[in-house]
């Protein structure tokens, strides 16, 4: 069994149903120290070093500019993956080679590390990729279905989470793409305050549509519909200081929303014992505020 | 010889090989609100007035071509490749929206298109580009295209964000896909292309397919039928404009107006005859001219948001004698013995920010080796997301001394330090 990190929602986990690895599909930035990045490149970066020192393998993707330059920057092909995704809807021919591609890297991998597994099946094909069918009922539910992910143990954490008064509890979603802080806490102080995350949608979590495909429409649609599904009463979306997409999809939901939406901005140096930090509490505070006011006033 | 916008009017041409509209003397450009040139060292001469000329009225000319009844191609971010495409139909002009990008720096940022922008999202951390959403918002410097067409994909993020939001804004955009570019594995079937790296046959026939989509959208939007022959006719017309880049690549002309000149293969500045005629006059004079030994020659990579950066370099005591301004792909000759759209999609393919930066970097060393540059200056974008790799990659492999600075759209507030920072680089190499 290899353990692969698999740091994209646009790749599901049914894809590798048969292949005898364990999926990672989050950096667990809490858990890594980061190295230090220059000015422009995303914070969540700085976790990948210490990620793959760990993992057998690591698999990016294009659909994000910074994540198509991280796998140049780690220098290591047999070890990293850069799967070429498409940011179109209609380049199935494109998406079934790169499966092909990646069937053979993870064989390939296999046989690097000296473990005969049988990676020569194709990949599965339950991708959906018009409504993805990842959107679960359950909050912080694994994303990634029977495998050993590392999420496990703080995911089952949260659900154990005692709320208060569970008629009153608020609830809000998280979107946003790479998460670098320390998701536990994150889920703490916002408990304390009464309010309960309902859907953790950064990578590694559920997802939410793909922001990164052009037009995306669809993620716009798929955002409203988990709101009413769930009864979110906010969005806190959450990126790094270099993410330009994330920067206006959080411009974007403002305007195509009806709950509160509230950005921030959480790099790498954020990560510790400080946070969250004295900008983001006061922030996350009057976020906080603004939902109970507009639960007070029956909005 | 350099001089100011008044010297360099001293020299407007009687022959001028612009329509009538577009001649006239340069200062009628900066009295109408292109301040920037008022503060530009010039090449002086008479083609140089004519290409100042010509890309100071692109807006004049592109309200003229609608007004004639032609339609009006948006091609956003692919460098080049679809203004081809859209070359071929006599119907049609192909505009360059990002070029907006210099208007804050030649407007000197009196036109708010960045608080604009600001204040639609797109703030300081995305690059200079973003000017282009405000420029759409105030609907005031260009003529909103008829169409338009976005590469996606393998693209800076700034774009791919940028570009979202204005089909939010009610610009509607079809985009098309351009797979990331890596070298093709022993077992792939692989084609070659004009950089000399061997890639995935499956990339080109995506980039082929997305572009007979493309002409099939063309068709219909501008009621005239595509055919090979006259796409065909089109890249040659194309490698003419490329072949009289190449003569004015390796000429002494000055960097300002040099760098002007390789913008034109992006999309002919929305004029394909007139380009043409003007970089023939270009490159007839600038073969003429001597290269100065006391200027050291400088290879310079990505294209600068404020011009005035290539005054800057020649003041420090550098010159120009290679660059990647990000289009390289624009400027090599196409090769006409393929199918068209075999050509196009290989043409798209070579773009240097579609495949690895360490690729892109290391064609750069080569450039500048083989044009004997001392040395190698990359110019970051503001903002952009490519920029903060590019020259710790170089300097791993380089072994030309690299310097690495910003342009921002306006420089004049750090231009003593930029001054410093190319006059010590110059001095020692």
């Amino acid at each position: 069994m290899k353990t692969i990190a698999v740091l994209s929602h646009a790749i599901p986990d049914d894809w590798f149903e048969g292949l005898e690895v364990a999926l990672v599909r989050e950096a667990e930035c809490a858990r890594h120290a980061p190295v230090p990045l220059r000015a422009g490149v995303c914070g969540s970066l700085a976790f990948l070093p210490a990620l793959l020192a760990e993992v057998d393998g690591l698999v990016l993707t294009t659909s994000c500019d910074q994540m198509r330059r991280a796998a140049e920057w780690l220098s290591d092909d047999a070890c990293v993956f850069l799967f070429n995704f498409p940011s179109t809807l209609h380049q199935e021919r494109l998406l079934e080679a790169e499966k092909g591609r990646l069937v053979k890297w993870l064989k390939g991998l296999h046989e690097r590390l000296g473990e005969k597994n049988d990676c020569t099946t194709q990949l599965g094909s339950g991708h959906d990729r018009a409504w993805p069918s990842t959107l679960n009922p359950e909050p912080f539910t694994c994303t990634a279905g029977g495998c050993a992910s590392t999420s496990d143990a703080r995911t089952s954490g949260y659900q154990d989470a005692s709320i208060k008064d569970g008629k009153e509890t608020l609830s809000i979603g998280v979107l946003g793409g790479h998460f670098c802080g320390d998701q536990q806490r994150v889920v703490w102080f916002f408990e304390e305050r009464g309010i309960r995350i309902s859907v953790w949608g950064c990578e590694g979590g559920e997802r939410v549509g793909d922001v990164f495909q052009r037009p995306n429409t669809l993620f716009y649609d798929q955002a409203q519909a988990v709101i009413a599904e769930r009864h979110l009463d906010g969005i806190l979306v959450v990126r790094t200081t270099w993410c330009d997409v994330w920067r206006l999809a959080a411009v974007r939901l403002h305007e195509v929303v009806t709950v509160p939406v509230l950005e921030w901005v959480l790099d790498s140096q954020c990560q510790g014992q400080s946070f969250p930090d004295g900008s983001s509490t006061t922030r996350l505070e009057a976020f906080c505020e603004l939902l109970r006011a507009r639960r007070q006033e029956g909005t | 010889m350099k001089g100011l916008l008044a010297a360099l009017d001293m020299l407007m041409p009687k022959d001028s090989c612009l329509p009538k509209v577009c001649q006239g003397p340069l200062q009628r450009h900066a009295q109408g609100g292109d301040r920037r040139l008022l503060h530009l060292d010039f090449h002086l001469s008479p083609a140089s007035h004519d290409l100042w000329n010509f890309l100071m009225t692109e807006e004049e000319r592109l309200h003229a071509a609608r007004k004639s009844g032609k339609v009006i191609v948006g091609a956003l971010k692919d460098l080049g490749t679809i203004p081809i495409l859209v070359n071929a139909y006599k119907n049609a002009v192909a505009f360059y929206p990002d070029g907006a990008w210099w208007l804050p720096c030649f407007k000197e940022q009196s036109t708010h298109l960045m608080p604009v922008a600001d204040a639609l999202g797109a703030g300081e951390g995305l690059c200079p580009v973003r000017a282009m959403l405000g420029a759409f918002e105030l609907g005031c410097h260009f003529p909103i295209p008829d169409v338009m067409f976005c590469s996606t994909g393998a693209i800076c993020d700034d774009f791919k964000a940028i570009a979202q939001r204005l089909v939010e804004r009610g610009h509607p955009i079809h985009f098309w896909e351009m797979p990331h570019v890596r070298a093709a594995q022993a077992d792939e079937s692989a084609i070659e292309l004009s950089n000399g790296l061997r890639v995935p046959a499956l990339a080109r026939d995506v980039v082929q397919d997305e572009l007979r989509r493309i002409s099939k959208k063309l068709d219909q939007e501008i009621g005239e039928p595509i055919n090979e022959e006259k796409l065909q006719a089109a890249i040659v017309r194309s490698n003419r404009v490329r072949a009289l880049l190449a003569r004015i690549r390796s000429s002494a002309l000055p960097s300002l107006e040099r760098l002007i000149c390789e913008m034109m293969a992006l999309h002919y500045c929305s004029d394909y005859a007139c380009c043409e005629a003007v970089l023939a006059r270009v490159a007839e004079e600038a073969e003429n001219l001597d290269i100065d030994a006391q200027m050291k020659p400088v290879y310079w990579i990505n294209p600068v948001a404020d011009v005035r950066a290539m005054n800057l370099l020649e003041d420090a005591g550098g010159r120009l004698c290679g660059t990647d301004f990000m289009f390289t792909h624009a400027l090599a000759p196409l090769d006409e013995g393929l199918s068209p759209f075999d050509t196009l999609a290989r043409m798209a393919l070579a773009d240097p920010m579609a495949g690895t930066i360490r690729a892109r970097m290391m064609a750069c060393l080569v450039d500048a080796t083989r044009s004997s540059a001392r040395g190698i200056i990359v110019s970051r974008i503001p903002g952009a997301s490519h920029c903060a790799f590019e020259a710790s990659m170089l300097t791993s492999f380089s072994d030309l001394p690299v310097l690495e600075i910003e342009i921002p759209s306006l420089t004049d507030l750090v231009a003593p330090l930029l001054m410093t920072r190319l006059q010590g680089f110059i001095e020692s190499i």
